[in-house]
């Protein structure tokens, strides 16, 4: 099996340091890991970068996945590993992504699984086609979005509805990709945890995040677990402030 | 399998106080008996054995390295 990420951004730096640090100590050496690390991709006029960002990230993804000759797991680099993640694997399945109990945002794209089949390599190619597609086509972009928010979730919504050949998988993000919405639910199960929302704010920014509730506060420790590097005493304050936040 | 823990220190994302009794796993609770931060309840020397056994169990080695790759 192979765990395939990509990070670009220099904000991303401290997530992605954390997401090594998480990924040697909790998947097993049998486990081939790539952390692809490609220029910036040039600005797109009248186009948002986070779009740009997220359209290149799944070329590279559907790259590796049609070069692969082995299962292979292409995840965000915002995300903590917390387990062996080949069990995913268990199941029939060409392609699996994540999803939560939410009508808006169900699917959420940051982590997939993937057999590198015929299948899913059409696939991969469908969906890079309908994410470059909604970059440009305002219409296609809202239609993807009413269906899902998001960049790479929002065509992935469009590709679902053209009920592609394909033996797809549902995941639950609560074990294999547990984004802010589910991490009151977060648990010794979970495989993944998925930096979102105001807590990856806090990281970027180092603003102090012991003002959140509980359910934010146990995500952001088990962060800072994985915390390393040049941060390495900022994280030992703030797991202090954990301790004494009531 | 859970155990039973007293905390002896305000912790675990400070949702405890000194003297609470927390359920959790075996696991957990080897992690913070060793850092002093509780103490069993139940049958301390099965559940210390089992704990010692099932932290040999996750640590399976190697573990993984990651390579760097850069993209054009």
């Amino acid at each position: 099996m192979k765990v395939v990420a990509v990070t670009f951004s220099k904000a991303f730096k401290r997530l992605t340091d954390a997401w090594e640090e998480s990924v040697c100590r909790n998947l097993p050496g049998d486990i081939e890991v790539i952390l692809v690390e490609p220029k910036e991709p040039e600005p797109m006029p009248g186009l948002d970068s986070f779009s740009v960002d997220n359209n290149y990230k799944l070329k590279i993804w559907r790259d590796f996945i049609k070069n692969s000759d082995e299962e292979i797991v292409c995840m965000d680099v915002d995300t903590i590993v917390l387990g062996d993640l080949k069990p995913a694997f268990n199941d029939d399945f060409d392609l699996a992504y994540t999803i939560r109990d939410n009508p808006h945002m169900r699917i959420n794209a940051g982590v997939i699984f993937a057999r590198p089949t015929e299948k899913t390599k059409a696939f991969m190619d469908r969906w890079v086609e309908l994410d470059t597609k909604i970059l440009t086509d305002s219409k296609l972009n809202e239609k993807g979005k009413a269906l899902n928010y998001g960049q790479n979730q929002a065509s992935l919504a469009l590709l679902l509805q053209e009920k592609p050949d394909i033996k797809l998988k549902e995941l639950p993000c609560e074990i294999w990709n547990c984004v802010d919405q589910n991490w009151h639910n977060f648990s010794e199960e979970t495989k993944v945890l998925h930096i979102k929302g105001h807590l990856r704010e806090c990281i970027i920014t180092f603003k102090k995040p012991h003002q959140f509730p509980w359910w934010i506060q146990k995500a952001a420790a088990e962060f800072f677990k994985y915390d390393v590097g040049e941060w390495s005493e900022l994280n030992r304050c703030y797991i202090g402030a954990f301790c004494r936040a009531g | 399998m859970r155990v039973r823990l007293k905390c002896q220190r305000v912790g675990n994302f400070g949702e405890q106080n000194p003297g609470d009794v927390i359920d959790i796993s075996v696991q957990e609770a080897a992690r913070l008996v060793s850092v002093g931060q509780a103490e069993y309840l139940d049958q301390p020397k099965q559940v210390v054995e089992t704990a010692s056994l099932a932290s040999q169990l996750r640590e399976p080695s190697p573990k993984a390295r990651v390579k760097r790759i850069a993209w054009n």
